[in-house]
Order: C-alpha cells, then sequence, then structure tokens
C-alpha cells in the first residue's frame, strides 16, 4: 500500500499547452461566424453551437470566450478592475499562499509573472465580490481564463461566470447550491447508468467525494489543459448543466472500470488514472463527444424532490432538535465571535504593553537626553565664563600694549626733539665757529698787511717778532680750534648716543608692537578655533534635544 | 488485501499547514514542495501494523479555509481520529485550535481521538509557535501531541500510528461501538468482532482523547 508506483502520481494541475496553431479551413469557418457575430453581439449565430462543440481554436478562445460570456462590451467591469487590483484586500495572504499551487504542473504559473497577475486577478476579484471574498477554487477559473486574455478581460469573464453562470451560487450560504447539484447528480445517474450508482452505494462512494471538486473548479483542477479548455467552451455557451454532462461523461466513460473498483480504488481511479487518460487528444475528443451526446433532463424536478427532501427532514425533526441545533449553530457563531473577540483584545493588549513598553522606553530616553542637555547646558555657562575672562585678559592686554605704545611714541617724540635741539646747537655752533674763523684770518689778514706796511715794523718783525708774533697767534689760534674741535666731538657722540637710544626706543616700540599683534592674533585665534566650536556643537545639540523633547512631549500627548 | 480493522481518519488545521504533505508523506513516503491545493476533500490510505495487527487507515484530508468547513463537518462523523495540524512558524494558525476543535467535537462521535500536530519542524529557524505550548494546548484539552516534519519525514509516521494506538486501545476497552461504521471504525472482512480481549503491546500514552 505504501509503496506507490510513479505512475500512481496524480497529474498536477494545469498540465499541457496552450496551442495557438490552428489551420486555415478552420479558421476560415470560425471568421465568417465571428464577423456575422461580431455585428450583432446579442445573437449567437446558428453555426455557432456545432463549432464551439467540436472545441474553439487557442488561437481564438479568447476572444470567443469573451463573446460568449457576453464580457466584451464590458469595459466598465474593464475600469473596476484597475480600480478594485490596486485596492488592499483582506485576502491578500490567503490568496498569496495558494497561487503556487494553482497550475504547478504550467510554466507561465511556474514563474512571476504569470504568479503575480494570478495573484492581481484573484485580489481584484475579492474586492469585487464582498460576500465570497477569495474562495478556494477560483483560483483555477482564474488561471485557465489567463492563460488566453489580458488580466483585465479575464477578470471581466471570471465576473461573468461567477454571476451570470451562476457558479457563485456554489459558493455561498454554506455550499448549499452545492449539494444540491451533488444531489441532482446522484438522481442523473441513477436515471442515466444504474448499475454504476448501485455499484458506488454498495460500496460507500458519494458524489460529494469525487465532485466538489470538479464543480467548484468547474473540472480545471486535476484535468490536463486541452481539456480543461473543450469543457470551458462549452461550459460559457450552454452554461451550468455542461457541469453534469461532463461529469456523466466522465463516469460512463470509465464505468468499465469503475465497476470493478472498491472504495479506495475508486477514489483512487478519480485522483489518478482518471485525469490522465485524457492526457491524449484523441481520448479528450472522444470525452468532448460523449459530453456533446448527453442530454440532461429533469434537473427542476431534481430540485424540488432536493427541496422537498431537505423540508420533510426538517419536518420530521423535533422542534426542540430543531430548535437545539439552531441553537447549537447560534452558540458556535458566538463562539467563534467571542473568540475572535478574545483574539483581538488579546492583539489589544498585547499592544497596549508594546506601546506602554515603547512609551517607557522613550520617557527613559527623554530622560537622559534632558540629563545630557542640562550638562550640556552647564557646560556652556562654563565655556561662557571662560570667554568672557579670556576677553577680559585680551582687553587688558591690550589696554596694555596701548600704553606701552604710547609710552614709546611720547619717548620717540622727545628723543627726536632733543636730537633737533642737538642739531640746532651743533648748526649754531659750527656757523659761530666759522665765523670766528673768518674774523680771526681776516684779522690776521689785517694784521699782517698793517705789519707788510709798517716798514720799522717789518724789520722787526722780519727779525724776530715775526717769528714770536706769529708763534703766538699761532698757538692761540691752535688753542681755540682745539677746543672748538673737542666740542664738536663732545656733541657729536653725544648725537650718536642720542640716536642711538632713539633705534633702541624704536626697536622696543617695535617689539611692543609685535607683541600687540602676537596677542591679538591669538585672542582671534581663540575665537576661531576650540572655543567657537565647543559652542557650535553645544548649540547645536541643545537645540537637537530641544526638538526631541518637543517631540516626545507630542507623542506623549498624543498616546 | 485483508486487514482486521478500518480505521478513518480526518486531517484537519488551517489552509497552508501541510495537511496534504503530511497526508503524501505517509502514504506515498516523498514529499512534494509543489503541490496542488486541496479543494473540498482528498483521500488516502496506507495499511499499518500494530500489536501484530494489519490495520487499514482510510484518510480523509480536508480544504483548510473557513468557508470549507461546511464540507469538513460531513467527514467528521465517520471519522475514528483526527489530525488537527498547525504550523509552527504561523502562530495565528496555533491560536485558531480552538474554533477547530469546537468544530471537531461538536460534529464527530465523542471518542474520536485527536492527535494535535505542530507541523514543519524542520523549519526551527522560523519557529513562532514553541513545543511547550503546543504540549500545553493538548494536556489541556486531552490531545494527544506530536511536532512533525512532512518534509524530512521526522515523526509522521509515529503521528499516524500513534493515533492508531489509541483507537485500538480504546477498542480493547470497549468504549468504542466497533459495530457501529459511523465511528469510522471497521472490522475486517474475516474477523470475528468478538475477539477483543488482546493484549497490547507498547502502545503509546493515554490520555484518553475526545473526553470532554
Amino acid at each position: 500500500m505504501a509503496e506507490e508506483s510513479d505512475s500512481d502520481e496524480p497529474l498536477p494541475s494545469g498540465s499541457g499547452e496552450v496551442n495557438k496553431d490552428c489551420s486555415e479551413s478552420e479558421l476560415d469557418g470560425w471568421s465568417e461566424v465571428l464577423n456575422k457575430w461580431k455585428a450583432n453581439l446579442q445573437q449567437r449565430p446558428k453555426q455557432l453551437h456545432t463549432l464551439v462543440r467540436k472545441g474553439v481554436p487557442d488561437a481564438l478562445r479568447g476572444e470567443v470566450w469573451q463573446l460568449l460570456a457576453v464580457s466584451q462590451d464590458e469595459s466598465g467591469l474593464m475600469d473596476t478592475y484597475r480600480i478594485l487590483v490596486a485596492k488592499e484586500s483582506s485576502c491578500e495572504k490567503m490568496i498569496k499562499r495558494d497561487i503556487n499551487r494553482t497550475f504547478p504542473g504550467h510554466d507561465y504559473f511556474r514563474n512571476s509573472d504569470g504568479q503575480e497577475s494570478l495573484y492581481r486577478l484573484c485580489k481584484a476579484y475579492s474586492n469585487f465580490d464582498a460576500e465570497i471574498g477569495y474562495c478556494q477554487g477560483l483560483s483555477f477559473v482564474a488561471a485557465a481564463l489567463l492563460l488566453h486574455m489580458p488580466e483585465e478581460q479575464a477578470f471581466a469573464v471570471l465576473v461573468k461566470i461567477m454571476h451570470d453562470y451562476h457558479l457563485r451560487s456554489m459558493f455561498i450560504c454554506g455550499f448549499e447550491e452545492l449539494y444540491l447539484r451533488f444531489y441532482q447528480l446522484e438522481r442523473l445517474m441513477e436515471d442515466q447508468m444504474p448499475e454504476l450508482s448501485s455499484h458506488f452505494q454498495e460500496i460507500g462512494v458519494e458524489t460529494h467525494m469525487f465532485a466538489s471538486q470538479w464543480f467548484l473548479t468547474l473540472f480545471t483542477a486535476k484535468f490536463p489543459l486541452h481539456v480543461v479548455f473543450f469543457i470551458l467552451d462549452i461550459f460559457l455557451l450552454d452554461g451550468i448543466e455542461t457541469l453534469f454532462k461532463v461529469a456523466l461523461a466522465l463516469l460512463s466513460l470509465s464505468k468499465k472500470e469503475l465497476m470493478v473498483l472498491d472504495f479506495e480504488g475508486v477514489l483512487k481511479h478519480f485522483r489518478v488514472q482518471l485525469p490522465k487518460k485524457y492526457r491524449t487528444e484523441e481520448n479528450a475528443r472522444f470525452l468532448l463527444k460523449t459530453t456533446n451526446s448527453i442530454k440532461v433532463k429533469k434537473l427542476g424536478k431534481y430540485e424540488k424532490d432536493y427541496q422537498a427532501l431537505k423540508e420533510q427532514s426538517k419536518q420530521r425533526e423535533d422542534p426542540i432538535d430543531r430548535l437545539s441545533r439552531e441553537n447549537k449553530r447560534l452558540a458556535e457563531s458566538n463562539m467563534r465571535l467571542e473568540q475572535e473577540n478574545d483574539d483581538l483584545a488579546h492583539e489589544l493588549v498585547t499592544s497596549k504593553i508594546q506601546l506602554r513598553k515603547d512609551l517607557d522606553l522613550a520617557e527613559d530616553k527623554a530622560d537622559t537626553l534632558n540629563k545630557e542637555l542640562l550638562a550640556a547646558r552647564t557646560s556652556l555657562i562654563e565655556l561662557e565664563d571662560e570667554k568672557r575672562r579670556l576677553q577680559d585678559e585680551v582687553n587688558q592686554l591690550k589696554e596694555i600694549c596701548r600704553r606701552e605704545l604710547e609710552r614709546a611714541e611720547h619717548e620717540i617724540t622727545r628723543n627726536s626733539s632733543i636730537i633737533s635741539d642737538y642739531k640746532q646747537i651743533c648748526s649754531q655752533l659750527s656757523a659761530r665757529l666759522e665765523k670766528e674763523q673768518q674774523e680771526s684770518k681776516a684779522s690776521i689778514t689785517k694784521i699782517i698787511k698793517t705789519i707788510k706796511e709798517c716798514e720799522r715794523c717789518c724789520q722787526l718783525f722780519k727779525s724776530e717778532d715775526i717769528n714770536e708774533v706769529n708763534g703766538s697767534e699761532k698757538d692761540d689760534e691752535n688753542e681755540f680750534t682745539k677746543s672748538e674741535n673737542r666740542r664738536i666731538r663732545e656733541l657729536e657722540l653725544e648725537l650718536a648716543r642720542t640716536k642711538l637710544a632713539l633705534v633702541e626706543a624704536e626697536c622696543k616700540n617695535q617689539n611692543l608692537f609685535h607683541h600687540l599683534n602676537a596677542a591679538q592674533a591669538e585672542v582671534q585665534a581663540s575665537k576661531n578655533t576650540w572655543f567657537n566650536k565647543t559652542l557650535t556643537s553645544i548649540r547645536e545639540v541643545t537645540k537637537k534635544e530641544l526638538i526631541k523633547e518637543k517631540s516626545n512631549s507630542i507623542r506623549r500627548e498624543s498616546n | 488485501m485483508s486487514y482486521a480493522y478500518l480505521f478513518k481518519y480526518i486531517i484537519i488545521g488551517d489552509t497552508g499547514v501541510g495537511k496534504s504533505c503530511l497526508l503524501l508523506q505517509f502514504t506515498d513516503k516523498r514529499f512534494q514542495p509543489v503541490h496542488d491545493l486541496t479543494i473540498g476533500v482528498e483521500f488516502g490510505a496506507r495499511m499499518i501494523t500494530i500489536d501484530g495487527k494489519q490495520i487499514k487507515l482510510q484518510i480523509w484530508d480536508t480544504a483548510g479555509q473557513e468557508a470549507f468547513r461546511s464540507i469538513t463537518r460531513s467527514y467528521y462523523r465517520g471519522a475514528a481520529g483526527a489530525l488537527l495540524v498547525y504550523d509552527i512558524t504561523r502562530r495565528d494558525t496555533f491560536n485558531h485550535l480552538t474554533t477547530w476543535l469546537e468544530d471537531a467535537r461538536q460534529h464527530s462521535n465523542s471518542n474520536m481521538v485527536i492527535m494535535l500536530i505542530g507541523n514543519k519542524s524542520d523549519l526551527e529557524s522560523r519557529r513562532e509557535v514553541k513545543k511547550e505550548e503546543g504540549e500545553a494546548f493538548a494536556r489541556e484539552h486531552g490531545l494527544i501531541f506530536m511536532e512533525t516534519s512532512a518534509k524530512t519525514a521526522a515523526n509522521v509516521e509515529e503521528a499516524f500510528i500513534n493515533t492508531a494506538k489509541e483507537i485500538y486501545e480504546k477498542i480493547q476497552e470497549g468504549v468504542f461501538d466497533i459495530n457501529n461504521e459511523a465511528n469510522g471504525i471497521k472490522i475486517g472482512p474475516q474477523h470475528s468482532p468478538t475477539n477483543t480481549s488482546l493484549p497490547l503491546s507498547g502502545s503509546g500514552s493515554s490520555q484518553g482523547g475526545g473526553c470532554c
């Protein structure tokens, strides 16, 4: 039992291909019908039924399906799609989980393009149909449509299938209508294949065991794609009774095998062999032919019977039982709602706790930041004090420099006045000296002249006096010149000393200037560098803290 | 193939927890990462041996979506064992256990053995539900509990077999009415229904499922 061979593996859904090749003659037949049809969309052309029952060529399927579903002129639906697909859906998670489990047998739905397209289509439908939202099974129908047309058009056809073709009524009210369909199928089997029907009864196989998947997905899950497309062709042509026709065709074509199988064998046959059997084109065509040949009658009668049966069982039921069942049902939904309520309350509490935690954390952070801010402020004050102190110092230094400069300038002016005085004295002295020299020269020449003029004197002078006079005069002259010269030298010396003092004073002055400049530069530098930087950074930090604090307080208020 | 007993099981739990993969691992001993979505119900069967007896397990694998519960419900009645599965990597599937359990208790026979399964135990790094939480839930509601991995096959065999042992034990104790097929138990074609005094060898814990 445990070891199943590979051939026992069921066929994955979506197995097969879309074959866009189409023979010329086939196309010719269709083009005539399509032209007629497009001229009057409301009226299906006569030849259409025969053509569709042979199977629509893949190349034309997208168009023909839309025409059959009368979805082509539904541009409103396509616009709706664009709006709905952009909306969020409460079913998103659920849909996502099912996407890679839909048509895993087809390449397009194994890669992200196809999966995303299918996801969007299912999501848009879930937004369109609030009552159903997303129901498992829909994704298969949607995927089959997407293999033949773009999303918007597939959406319009899907909406038509669900509403106009009444597929959606099987999904609602706890699948009530699905059970009616099972009953109708059972009755049809009794009518048309009584042996198989009694065999199933004998071994305990009930219709819902194999047909729920068939009906809810319109046979799109499990079967090879060409069969899926044949079935959709006829479904879109004839509507819901196609489900019975196909089901009966499948059962009658497998009747021989099913008759000899037990419970497990039958179920396995439905799961594995039956879908695989139609992988060949030939068998698929035969299935199509058989489906077309099956007549489905008395569906209305069976429906009435089903309602009557339901009513009977209701009547048979003790009113107390009915009420208790009703009560049970209500209690059940009550319980579910309570559970939901509990879950929500739990969620609320957890999120509250989380928020409280977050708030605490934020408050802690605000505290530490406040502390930091305070520290920054004190350090700012300290630094400002320091700055003030330094500035005072700088001012003092400036004052000192200024005073020193003044003093130096004063000295310079005094020195220069002294120098000029000396210069004046020197010039006066040299002028007097010159004058006196000239005067003495002149008097000497006068004396010499007078002597020369006097012969006696001349004689006298000639002998000794001249020498004497000459000598004494010369001595006098020499004496005077010497003292003048000494004086000049002294004055010159003093001048040199004064100059030296001036130079020294200038040097000192210059030095003081340097000091002053350096001090000023230092002050400037200290202003520009660390001090300013510290100040700016402190200011920034303070600003940030203030903003944070503000936002925190706002948050606290909003909470 | 003859068997001493036939037990019917039902596998329930939220969508995507790995119900179909558990069934496939048990019946076919393989794991299929990409597989078809279950619509309605699927069916699987396998023979096991307990206490030297051939026991046939027929297992209904159900669709997990909430909407399908009305379909699933019709399968509870004929089941002797239920595997209630959640995904250890998704907390919400664990949170929904209570509603699943309510549903199961309401629509099944009171003796149905329920095995709670925390599946996907191979995904330890993504675990959201602790093993202890599963154990506590099982204890509280009188269920058997196991963590399994349909991917690595860890505990899968045991989960199905321990459930069968529990059912077998209950039969021995005379709790199950084995003549009523609605209980999900059938006696094999050649088996005498009165032969119930067999000793039970090394069966697992007996916390008595479905007692409340």
